[in-house]
């Protein structure tokens, strides 16, 4: 059986081989190494490696699992994607998602974007689209101007993602 | 699964005008509803209550197990209808829990027209059978009605759909082992005297609850035979003499009494088709969906703000999030039940209708209850996406929708026009449930595209005459389209004509789409058979 | 008395609910519509609802709160700390029931509650008061000059208030006129009283304060100093008595003035001087807290008084029986305040629900909780949890115990500051005993929690996954995952439930 939780940034592997009752094989990210756990009651775990004993309190709520262990909570969160790939994920090339007609341009060559700024507004199919950054970046260029009637595919903003080389 | 992580900010001024603007109409629904459940005029409250009957919603009330649930359907049906005589459309329907087991219920308001049945009381109390049937829910039958309004007759009594179907839907949903259980507290003449003939066990108070096929008024027309109502078909009668009801009761509390007890031995409960998780609330809180709804309907919204404020921990695990990208699919929870979520987030392409089809496949081959959030204004129009076969990928998301056998759920969370509302399952599509949001709009186009499609036929027609409009002739003709849509694409239109199972305030739905969640799991999931989806 | 209306929640609803049964008395308590399943309700022997969770609906509902006496069969209201404790309306509005207030004469409260009249009285009575404006003009250039006149840095408070609420800091002269503004505007909303006055301010004072006892008969005796220089937001999270920094002789001054001050106004009851104390040694009035104290515990293990018993018979109209001699301190004894809430993050409140508590104990451990497993931390009121005391017979051997005390604090569900509190015990200059009001500023600014078992942590939930599949649970109460229909309680279109 193998999970991973997310703290913070962090991502946390944990495997675990069943080797007899109460006794398993742990894999984690500093190795493995073999633990007897047994439930204390519905909330408490004890585990011993070795001779070190260590006692955590778990609840668990969908997919969250609430950890406390020696002084310390943990909120141990599913695992997700890393926050770089927005970078990652998104176009370079801001298209027109539809015909339309450009409404207002929004940026200029040259200025920085964050996450979420609105690039261009765009009438089309009688709703006026919003077009956003998806990741923060540069204006490298813009090729549409307010008034402007486009294609849908039509490039109307170039950007470079902080993270690109 | 990724959190979805908010982007709106509460301090923007869009959010507060947006927020505003909602809890307006949230404030107009819940005072419709206000007036809706207060039932029939106040003489006919008092008579009633004089004659130590409880009025519906204490007796609906009395039913439930204490401090649970009840997700009532349709509580603005015949809103606007009827010269406003038929509040609710004199019968309250909805899902609760009777020791312990989910259960449909049925009541009659005699407080409004002596509980007769308008034509969309008839389509209310079928659509709360339809809901048992599809759910597998057993039914109470709160009975106390003068039988069909008759001056309506035409528009109740013969078709398919019409009063009888309410006798012939109590025989299959008897056998398919749900049970049918009616209580007799006010009378229950011609027709529907059927109800509690056809159900399973039956409960009929002493002194009200009345039952026969005549009344004493026709019996003397057609026999010269005079008897009071009570000697005819009083609960004694009945229980003593016909056998046609089961247990005598003393009044309306002791009649419900007897049927909680019924409802204790109704037997094991089948086992559930879906199994909650732990769950958990939505990381953003649910009074935000207020203020992301913008009060100008042409400004398209992201429909992930609102999944977030919907699904538990604001989870949502994508399914292709960078292809057709107008469509949001994805898998989450709600109340720890599984959902797979089909949102619109724009016009519909060819792209996003396959990738709705495939996403729903997903969902049958796993079981998986499907939620669709319509926000659609339609399909992609011009030459370049009917060369594409738009029509063609289009009818695939359609016949998906149309073929998937898991439990669908649908609410309207902004415009429901044209085929976006069948590839999105509108009510023709058989979801389980489906609610609307109080700024939902639906009608077959916009009501600016309605008025400008007209103005150009019209204009061509002119033209083919050599004839022209002037600028205020062409106002005078758009403007009573624009009017008749706009009262017509009203949620308030058409939930009094039961297009949906009612209007939800966006802060409610969470909870009413987890209840939902919960009584389909009550059906078993059959495999989904799919027809000739066109290449 | 036999029946006392608790007029409060939280931990120091079920601390008055224990004293009152130990008095012989029974408790009775009231409940915002959010806690009618707290801990507070729990504790007393019946309980009535006075609103809606709001507290100004509620628990600052003064005619709600004498209904609720009045049906409960009470004869004396406990008013806790916070809320309606240093009302003087309320306290009249008791008096006037014909109920006994279990607090000090409605004069005093009065006097002490108004910060310009406080400053006058105890002046009158020799007691050293902070340089300050209290009659700021309302022109905005008059005001300015008047500072100006002060000298920076300077404080502008509330004069209606106390817990940091329209507190400001002002360290020159341009900063003032915006500064005055705010504070005047959060002024009036948290307190519907708008004026403010100045203060001159010093950066590196400590707090020190005095506990005080009299009863109806002319006795005035102190407890002893509490130190409260460890605050966050102006609001203490860590006291200690005795004070570190306060030496035999000035203890003596202070504990005079304090005498003195609450003298000056007919005192009775328990009550606590506020005084500020200057690196040299200087000692300044700050107010009167005319009530029960939040870190009354600490004067409780050193002096073995119990202080709401003290003031039940108080109440009652009995005599104190001890002299001040009676009263020598034994030990030292630290608290610290455990509230919901991130450290990390501004100390902005945690709400949640208490999805696991496991409290410590163990000897010269104290715990005042107001919380259970289950529990909904709410966005209503004061995210404070419990608080935690120690007592030793050294400073050291008090500091050590809490922090061993906070280490098996467990609670999961919201975020707490145990860590952090553990951090600031364990801190060398807390350890030294060098503490003043911006130790946290000066030593915990950028404070953010260590995961050095977050391995451990996660090894433990995949075990608790494995070992404990069907408690896949949503937290303390509910063993398996429920449908909403059993979870949403009375739910219905519309709220209304």
């Amino acid at each position: 059986m193998h999970s991973t939780y997310q703290l913070g940034a962090r991502h946390l592997h944990v495997g675990l081989r069943r080797e007899g009752a109460g006794r398993f094989e742990a894999t984690t990210d500093s190795g493995v190494q073999q633990v007897d756990a047994a439930l204390v009651d519905g909330h408490t775990v004890q585990l011993c490696i070795g001779d070190a004993v260590h006692v955590a309190h778990v609840v668990r709520v969908g997919a969250v699992a609430h950890v406390w262990l020696a002084g310390r909570a943990y909120v141990l969160e599913p695992e997700r994607a890393t926050s770089s790939s927005h970078a990652v994920l998104a176009p370079p090339q801001i298209v027109a998602p539809m015909p339309g007609k450009v409404l207002e341009v929004l940026v200029s060559p040259g200025q920085q974007v964050a996450e979420g700024d609105g690039l261009v507004i765009l009438e089309a199919m009688k709703m006026e689209h919003r077009i956003t950054a998806a990741a923060a970046a540069t204006v490298r260029a813009v090729h549409a101007s307010g008034g402007q009637m486009v294609d849908g595919g039509a490039v109307l903003i170039e950007l470079e993602y902080a993270g690109d080389d | 699964m990724s959190r979805i992580e908010s982007k709106i900010r509460p301090s923007d001024a869009a959010f507060e005008t947006n927020r505003q603007r909602m809890a307006g109409l949230a404030e107009e629904l819940r005072a419709r509803r206000g007036a809706a459940q207060a039932g029939g005029p106040e003489d006919a409250r008092r008579k009633h209550t004089e004659r130590g009957k409880l009025l519906p919603r204490e007796r609906v009330e009395a039913l439930l197990d204490p401090g649970t649930a009840f997700l009532e359907l349709s509580p603005l049906a015949a809103y606007g209808l009827y010269g406003g005589d038929a509040p609710a459309a004199g019968i309250i329907t909805g899902i609760g829990t009777i020791q312990g087991r989910q259960a449909v219920v049925v009541a009659n308001d005699a407080t409004v027209k002596g509980g007769t049945y308008f034509p969309l009381t008839v389509k209310k109390h079928l659509r709360a059978q339809e809901v048992a049937l599809e759910n597998r829910l057993p039914c109470v039958y709160l009975v106390d009605s003068g039988g069909a309004f008759l001056p309506l007759q035409a528009d109740i009594f013969p078709d398919r759909e019409h009063f009888g179907r309410i006798f012939y839907n109590q025989a299959r949903l008897s056998a398919l082992g749900a049970a049918q259980v009616a209580v007799v507290m006010g009378s229950c003449t011609a027709g529907g005297a059927y109800v509690p003939a056809m159900s399973d066990e039956t409960v009929i108070v002493r002194g009200t609850g009345t039952i026969f096929l005549g009344g004493p008024p026709l019996v003397k027309a057609a026999t010269g035979e005079e008897v009071t109502a009570e000697e005819l078909g009083g609960g004694d009668v009945h229980t003593r003499i016909s056998g046609v009801a089961d247990h005598l009761a003393a009044d309306d509390r002791d009649a419900i009494a007897i049927t909680r007890r019924i409802f204790a031995n109704l037997g094991a409960p089948p086992l559930p088709s879906l199994e909650p998780d732990a769950p958990e609330d939505p990381a953003y809180d649910p009074a935000e969906l207020y203020g992301i709804i913008p009060a100008d309907p042409r400004i398209p919204y992201e429909i992930r703000e609102l999944i977030a404020r919907l699904v538990d921990g604001s989870r949502l695990h994508e399914f292709k999030p960078l292809y057709g990208q107008t469509l949001v699919t994805g898998f989450a929870r709600i109340h720890g039940y599984p959902v797979g979520i089909v949102a619109n987030n724009g016009v519909l392409f060819s792209e996003s209708a396959l990738k709705g089809t495939h996403f729903i496949e997903l969902c049958c081959q796993r079981r998986v209850p499907l939620l669709f959030l319509q926000n659609i204004t339609g399909f992609m129009v011009g030459k370049r996406y009917e060369h594409g076969g738009i029509a063609r990928d289009g009818a695939k998301l359609v016949h998906a929708v149309a073929t998937a056998a898991v439990p669908k759920l649908t609410v309207l969370v902004g415009a429901s026009n044209g085929a976006g509302n069948y590839g999105m399952c509108g009510r023709a599509y058989s979801p389980r449930f489906l609610f609307s949001w109080p700024n939902s709009r639906i009608s077959v186009m916009g009501g600016e595209q309605a008025a400008s499609t007209l103005l150009t036929v019209k204009l061509q027609q002119l033209a083919a005459r050599g004839e022209t409009m002037s600028d205020e002739e062409q106002a005078r003709f758009t403007a009573p389209i624009r009017a008749k849509y706009e009262d017509e694409g009203s949620p308030y239109y058409a939930s009094a004509r039961l297009w949906d199972d009612g209007i939800l305030d966006p802060i409610e739905t969470r909870d009413a789409l987890g209840l939902a969640l919960a009584a389909c799991a009550n059906a078993p999931i059959p495999e989904t058979r799919v027809g000739v989806y066109r290449m | 008395m036999r029946r006392v209306l608790i007029a409060n929640r939280g931990e120091i609803g079920v601390r008055i609910a224990r004293a009152c049964r130990e008095a012989g008395l029974s408790p009775v308590a009231v409940y915002s519509e959010a806690d009618a399943n707290a801990a507070h309700v729990r504790a007393a022997d019946a309980a009535v609802c006075v609103g809606p969770p709001p507290s100004r609906d509620s628990y600052l509902k003064i005619d709600a709160l004498l209904d609720a006496a009045r049906r409960l069969g009470a004869d004396a209201v406990h008013p806790g700390y916070g809320f309606l404790a240093e009302s003087a309306e309320f306290a009249g509005a008791v008096t006037s029931a014909g109920l006994t207030f279990v607090g000090p004469p409605v004069e005093a409260i009065a006097v002490m509650g108004d910060k310009t009249r406080a400053r006058s009285t105890v002046a009158a009575a020799g007691v050293p008061v902070v340089p300050a404006i209290e009659d700021l003009p309302a022109d905005a250039a008059d005001a300015q000059r008047a500072a100006d006149g002060l000298g920076y840095p300077l404080l502008i408070k509330a004069a209606a208030g106390g817990g940091g609420k329209g507190m400001r800091v002002v360290r020159a002269s341009g900063d003032f006129a915006a500064a005055r503004e705010a504070a005047a505007r959060e002024a009036l909303s948290a307190f519907g009283d708008g004026r403010i006055f100045l203060e001159r301010y010093f950066e590196r004072a400590r707090h020190v304060e005095v506990q005080v006892l009299a009863d109806a008969h002319g006795t005035t005796l102190h407890l002893g100093e509490r130190e409260c220089s460890i605050q966050r937001r102006h609001q203490k999270i860590v006291e200690e008595t005795p004070s570190p920094g306060v030496s035999g002789t000035l203890r003596e001054r202070l504990t005079m003035a304090a005498v003195a001050a609450a003298r000056s106004v007919g005192y009775v009851s328990a009550g606590t001087v506020e005084f500020l104390v200057t690196d040299a040694g200087d000692f300044y009035f700050l107010e009167m807290n005319t009530r029960l104290q939040v870190e009354h515990p600490i004067t409780e293990w050193v002096s073995g008084v119990d202080l709401v018993h003290a003031q039940l018979r108080i109440a009652a109209g009995e005599r104190l029986t001890w002299t001040q001699a009676d009263l020598l301190p034994r030990g030292h004894a630290i608290e610290c305040r455990v509230y919901a809430e991130d450290p990390a993050q501004h100390f902005l409140p945690s709400p949640g629900r208490i999805l696991f508590l496991r409290e410590p104990q163990g000897p010269g451990l104290r715990v005042d909780s107001g919380i259970s497993a289950g529990g909904e931390v709410t966005v209503h009121y004061d995210p404070m949890l419990a608080k935690l005391s120690a007592w030793g017979a050294t400073r050291d051997a008090a500091r050590l115990r809490l922090i061993e005390g906070l280490r098996d604090y467990a609670v999961l569900g919201v975020t707490t500051n145990i860590a952090f509190l553990v951090d600031v015990l364990a801190h060398p200059a807390f350890a030294a005993g060098a503490t003043h009001t911006h130790f946290i500023d000066e030593h915990l600014r950028a404070w953010q929690p260590a995961a050095p078992d977050a391995e451990l942590a996660a090894l433990a939930a995949a075990l608790h996954g494995v070992l404990a599949p069907a408690a896949a649970s949503g937290g303390g109460t509910r063993e398996r995952a429920a449908s909403p229909w059993q979870t949403l309680g009375a739910w219905r279109l519309g709220g209304a439930g």
